[in-house]
């Protein structure tokens, strides 16, 4: 054992006492921002009015935040029924990043996919394309590729599974929810600036596809730690003539999520629609599919929400119909496991890769490199952990 | 009983017994008592008689049962898709080289990943026969003197569904040398015996 429990235990104890001294302020904070949810819940015009200078204020520093989308901030609207036939397919991915220290630097995207068709009693239909090996992980300029871009990819290849399991529906007239685990919209931030807008054209391009084929992408983020709300009401808060960089920056709410607003949502029940207002998700919206969330709580225990946020585009947003069959599914694809989309579980578990599966291909390649007369051989460096670690 | 098709692989094994993982369970296979197969090469394969099905814990079906909302689509998704871990424990009762096969453990055990399957009527058949009128029963020792493996159970399993598989006019035959052969090794033990004994009593013609 090398981490020295016994040293670390006051530090332990000194987080405890910190965490617990916080709180009265955070619980204060928290007062002071629910009042502001209720107080502006259909104050529509005026907080369209501050957002839109908050906007305008620098373009270096983009504001971000949740808009209302036609709903009382603080509203709560009840489990609808779900409907008696409707299909949810899930994808998820996993990879290996590419170690200068391996046999060779490469790196591999394995994505998982599971179609659920409720009311159909078909068996759930797993599916698993190619897992996708890339060794040549270099730049233009021989640089390793960046975890960051491997990670576009895989969230590319999971939209692109979505719309392939869709175009192999047998019956596609029932409704059709395409699901993800974590956010609709590709994180491209750490990405150069050309390759956000290359990878954003492409995933775009799928979300688009999607509306053609009639399917309903979403994006369902468990325990969120986002504070688009938040961010709303900090600004809410304060007069137009006072609004700055520097005061939007002090945002007296910083110690809260979005999530702690929504503890008064009931077993079942999702919060009003909220449209993301953010520079890099310009090209969602000018494209029609501006990225709308509402939070949902899919417990069943009225004193223990189980809360997820789940992001929509625009024109799922706009259609109250399905936007309820959405909420529906997903209750009670959660409650199939106590609080986590079924599907989504499954598609982990479909894509995950093991450190077992992990050696079997690393063999597998050394095996390769050698019958082609290489020398494959892990870096003094690895083969020492590799010692001292057994 | 001709399944042929692999219904699961070798886990880890050792010289008297092996492990074989499975991935669903078939309807009425395998079952306790079944003859296994795995075929080490084209002309050797070793013997087993499984002792133990083993359904092994698994966090999601938990998780699933504490949910308590199993809709028919998630059985079946867990069932048919899943690799629910089934492992089926077999005892090592003899080997084949060639055409030969002796009762007996094997010079070299299964290896992992190696296949398993049922045996057919006619390896069951092979396995025992010596003429066509004289059976041969010496793995019956190797079964009794097993100590990790229900013995009793496994010797009346296996051994009716042995009969099972010789024509019917020789079944009672094969019955009553099965019995003789285990009057033989459980001499000292009578009750034992009378209990097993009474359980593969053949019909009377």
């Amino acid at each position: 054992m090398t981490l020295k429990l016994n040293q670390v235990a006051r530090q332990i104890q000194t987080m405890g006492q910190d965490l617990a001294q916080q709180k009265p302020e955070r619980d204060e904070a928290l007062v002071r921002a629910k009042r502001l949810l209720h107080n502006f819940a259909t104050e529509f015009s005026t907080l369209a009015n501050l957002i839109d200078r908050a906007e305008k204020i620098d373009d270096r520093f983009g504001w971000v935040g949740a808009a209302p989308a036609g709903e009382p901030l603080d509203a709560a609207f009840s489990l609808p029924n779900c409907p008696e036939q409707i299909t949810v397919i899930a994808s998820d991915g996993s990879q290996i990043l590419p170690d200068q220290h391996a046999i060779y630097p490469y790196y591999l995207i394995n994505i998982g996919s599971i179609t659920y068709q409720h009311g159909s009693n078909q068996t759930p239909d797993p599916f698993n394309p190619e897992p996708d090996l890339n060794y040549q992980p270099f730049d233009d300029q021989g640089r390793l590729i960046s975890s960051a871009e491997i990670n576009v990819q895989r969230d590319l290849g999971e939209l692109a599974v979505l719309l392939n399991r869709v175009q192999q529906l047998d019956t596609p007239p029932q409704p059709v929810v395409t699901l993800l685990d974590g956010p609709l919209a590709l994180r491209v931030i750490d990405l150069p600036f050309d390759q956000q807008k290359q990878y954003q054209t492409a995933y775009i391009e799928i979300l688009t596809d999607l509306q053609r084929q009639q399917a309903w992408p979403a994006g369902y983020i468990d325990r969120p730690r986002s504070t688009y709300l938040l961010s709303l009401l900090h600004l809410a808060s304060l007069a137009p003539e006072t609004l700055t960089e520097d005061a939007l920056r002090r945002n007296p709410f910083r110690q809260l999520t979005d999530l702690d607003l929504f503890g008064f949502l009931e077993p079942g029940q999702r919060s009003a629609l909220f449209a993301i207002k953010a520079k890099n998700l310009q090209r969602y919206a000018a494209l029609g599919h501006a990225i709308h969330f509402f939070y949902l709580n899919v417990g069943r225990d009225k004193n223990t929400p189980v809360l997820a946020r789940v992001e929509v585009p625009g024109w799922l947003a706009a259609d109250k119909t399905s936007l309820e069959a959405l909420h529906a599914v997903l209750v009670r694809q959660a409650r199939l496991t106590g609080g986590y989309p079924y599907v989504l579980a499954r598609a982990d578990e479909l894509a995950v890769i093991s450190s077992e599966e992990r050696d079997a291909l690393e063999m597998m390649i050394g095996i390769e490199m050698r019958r082609q007369g290489l020398k494959p051989e892990i870096s003094r460096k690895l083969q020492s952990k590799k010692s001292y670690r057994s | 009983m001709t399944n042929s098709f692999p219904i699961g692989w070798v886990l880890r094994a050792g010289t008297a017994d092996f492990a074989v993982g499975c991935r669903v369970l078939e309807p009425n296979v395998p079952q306790f008592g079944d003859m296994v197969k795995v075929p080490l090469t084209d002309s050797s394969a070793v013997f087993g008689l499984i002792y133990n099905v083993q359904v092994e814990d698994d966090l999601a079906v938990r998780q699933l049962i504490l949910a308590g909302e199993l809709e028919p689509q998630i059985i079946k998704d867990q069932r048919e898709n899943r690799l629910v871990p089934i492992e089926l424990s077999i005892l090592t009762v003899g080997h084949q080289q060639d055409r030969r096969i002796s009762h007996g453990l094997p010079p070299q055990p299964p290896l992992s990943l190696d296949k398993l399957t049922i045996c057919s009527d006619a390896d069951l058949r092979a396995f025992t026969r010596v003429t066509d009128y004289t059976y041969r029963f010496d793995y019956l020792r190797l079964v009794l003197n097993a100590t990790h493996a229900p013995t009793d159970e496994l010797l009346i399993a296996s051994l009716n569904r042995a009969a099972q598989a010789q024509p019917p006019e020789i079944r009672r035959r094969f019955l009553l040398a099965a019995g003789r052969e285990l009057a033989r090794l459980m001499s000292l033990d009578m009750m034992r015996l009378d209990g097993i004994l009474q359980r593969i009593k053949p019909e009377q013609e």
